[in-house]
């Protein structure tokens, strides 16, 4: 009897589920950050950064439970190479905020007179991104249930192209915050300007591994 | 005196046999739908004790006659006593062999152990010739067709489920639709496989087409009184999809009680020769004085492997289902049922050509199918392998055992 039940292994998708709600956790950390950084108090933002630093350590780790628990002998619904793919996008999440928090560290940040917006905007944007991935970790396994086909895997395809959309308007975000804060060349330092274009540039990567995430779920549908 | 001393232990062992069997396998039958709480242990167990009943007496006397003179060939001049000897060793190896592995956490099957040992034993007492070679060959190669086979059956059942039920718009209307054409062919496959050659023991022999004119008969009743129930059945218009494939999901808890109990069929079919096989052998042997082919396997034989797996499954049975459905939950039960059912096919239709296959590996073979359609959560291929090349090693060990066992029996009795 013992036969049959060792055939069964341990479903990745647990763990992942769990991963996808630390990075949730870490995406809310950074308005928390940003708020900080906005009002001028720099220990408060080195000490969310520093829980930012960690908890990323923390999804690493998770990462590679997830990964070392999948050896070439464990049979999935989807090929693993897909899911490697989403699980290092996730991962690539994780990184790039960890990379914001860390460029809030090095210097202090003060948020120049209006910019201030058009930052909040863009990571609003990042932000609708995230979720819509989030939303589609969430009901995989709705997706496995129904093999992968159907009404459930239209609304997947729906998802991912609105993954699509919100990562095309955070790029126009980015692109106008670059445009605000290079309009302040005079007035602010060349290296406040050029530490405000990594942060963006950063934000921009969340939103891009978002985007590669959605293709990784689409490939698996279209397979 | 002898005679009845060996027969005596020829049964106490074949009803252990029997009884390892039914605390061990019947698992494989009940234990998911158990574990998706469609019936209790105890509806279980009666269901499985009916079915593995009528399994073994009405279709086990099949693959009996396989194991009990379908692999060794004898003439008139063999020395009947040799022959009963080697069986109550072949018997006994195999017991052995069971318990040693069971106790190390191998996955070994009662099929291949039984069958391994006979050919030992044949071998040494009665050389190279004495086995039936195609007979022999023809088993072999079952056991690679037949997981494989209940694999393509179950990968495509599941395929079609895919495209019909699981993934439309509607699957609860959907199932409602596609399920009474499913219980049909169930019930007409079972009780053809009763009628046709079954009742040979009721003296109750029908022609191949009355058989099936019956059955038909039979599957339409079943299909009828299906879609009467499914009717039944509320579509509470569940707004979300997920919702919707719930309820669709339920509806195969309900089916798969009816695999359930097809796979305990096809079980008692099969593996009750494991453990009666060699009975009717040495029973034959001693009452007769020699072995023909014709005879047909004593009916109390059969009824007393049906009983033994029965008192298997009330007395451990309980708790090895109870195990099986609480760690089987990633299995949902449309999987279940696909895979159940490519199982119980492949295992009838060998047991009705005779051959012992193991209902172990035929199932994890259609779990694997299912898995190929895309329809299991994670597999452990590697234990699958594992699991597959075990008869490797499980042949030569009860084979050398029963070797070890038949020449300190030759000693002490004859």
């Amino acid at each position: 009897m013992r036969n049959l039940l060792a055939i069964f292994s341990r479903s990745p998708l647990g763990p992942l589920h769990e991963m996808m709600g630390e990075i949730e956790t870490l995406m809310g950390m950074v308005p928390e950050m940003l708020n900080a950084v906005k009002a001028g108090d720099f220990s408060s933002t080195k000490e969310t950064a520093k829980k930012i630093m960690q908890l990323e350590h923390e999804i690493d780790t998770l990462k590679n439970d997830i990964r070392d628990h999948l050896p070439h002998s464990v049979f999935l619904p989807l090929d693993r190479k897909d899911f490697l793919r989403i699980l290092s996008n996730m991962d690539d999440i994780a990184d790039c905020i960890e990379d914001i928090a860390i460029l809030f560290t090095l210097r202090t940040m003060t948020i120049p007179e209006g910019f201030e917006d058009s930052l909040f905007d863009v990571w609003l944007r990042v932000q609708e991104t995230f979720a819509e991935c989030k939303k589609m970790i969430s009901g995989f396994d709705d997706l496995i249930a129904s093999g992968f086909s159907g009404p459930t895997a239209n609304a997947f395809l729906e998802m991912i192209d609105s993954v699509n959309q919100f990562e095309w308007e955070t790029d126009k975000r980015v692109y106008k915050a670059s445009q605000a804060i290079l309009a302040l060349e005079d007035s602010e330092s060349p290296v406040a300007i050029m530490m405000w274009m990594k942060i963006l540039d950063k934000m921009g990567n969340v939103a891009d591994s978002c985007e590669s995430m959605a293709k990784g779920i689409n490939i698996t549908i279209t397979k | 005196m002898t005679e009845t001393i060996i027969l005596s232990a020829v049964v106490i062992v074949g009803f252990y046999m029997a009884w390892n069997i039914g605390a061990n396998d019947v698992a494989n039958a009940m234990g998911t739908s158990v574990g998706s709480k469609a019936i209790t242990f105890t509806q279980a167990v009666i269901l499985a004790g009916i079915f593995e009943l009528l399994g073994a007496i009405l279709v086990g006397g099949n693959v009996t006659r396989t194991i009990s003179k379908g692999i060794i060939s004898l003439d008139a001049t063999s020395d009947v006593s040799v022959f009963i000897i080697g069986m109550l060793s072949a018997l006994l190896a195999s017991a052995i062999w069971l318990n040693v592995a069971s106790r190390l956490g191998l996955p070994v099957s009662t099929t291949h152990s039984i069958v391994g040992a006979v050919m030992g034993f044949g071998i040494v007492a009665y050389g190279f010739g004495a086995v039936n070679w195609n007979v022999a060959v023809a088993i072999v190669l079952s056991w690679v067709i037949s997981p494989l086979f209940g694999g393509i059956l179950s990968f495509f059942l599941f395929w079609f489920l895919l495209r019909n039920v699981i993934a439309t718009e509607n699957p609860v209307e959907a199932i409602k639709k596609v399920a009474p054409y499913l219980i049909f062919a169930v019930a007409t496959i079972l009780s053809l496989s009763m009628l046709y050659k079954g009742l040979k023991n009721l003296n109750l022999n029908l022609p191949f087409f009355d058989a099936i004119i019956i059955s038909l008969t039979i599957g339409l009743l079943a299909f009828g009184l299906g879609r009467q129930s499914l009717k039944r059945i509320k579509n509470n218009n569940e707004s979300s999809f997920a919702g919707r494939m719930k309820a669709m999901e339920k509806v195969f808890i309900v089916l798969q009680v009816i695999t359930a109990c097809y796979v305990a069929f096809a079980h008692g079919a099969n593996d009750v020769a494991n453990a009666v096989g060699p009975v009717a052998a040495v029973y034959e042997g001693i009452k007769s004085g020699q072995l023909l082919k014709e005879v047909p396997v004593p009916f109390w034989v059969l009824v007393m492997g049906g009983i033994g797996i029965v008192v298997g499954l009330a007395t451990y049975g309980r708790h090895v289902i109870k195990m099986v459905g609480e760690n089987i939950m990633n299995l949902r039960p449309s999987r279940g049922f696909a895979a159940e059912f490519g199982c119980a096919t492949t295992v009838l239709v060998c047991s009705k050509l005779g051959l012992p296959v193991s209902t172990t590996h035929t199932l994890i073979g259609a779990l694997v199918g299912v898995g190929f359609a895309r329809g299991m959560g994670a597999l452990n291929m590697k234990n699958v392998k594992m699991i597959v090349v075990s008869w490797l090693w499980t042949i030569p060990f009860t084979a050398v055992l029963t070797i070890i066992l038949f020449f300190i029996a030759k000693a002490a009795l004859l």
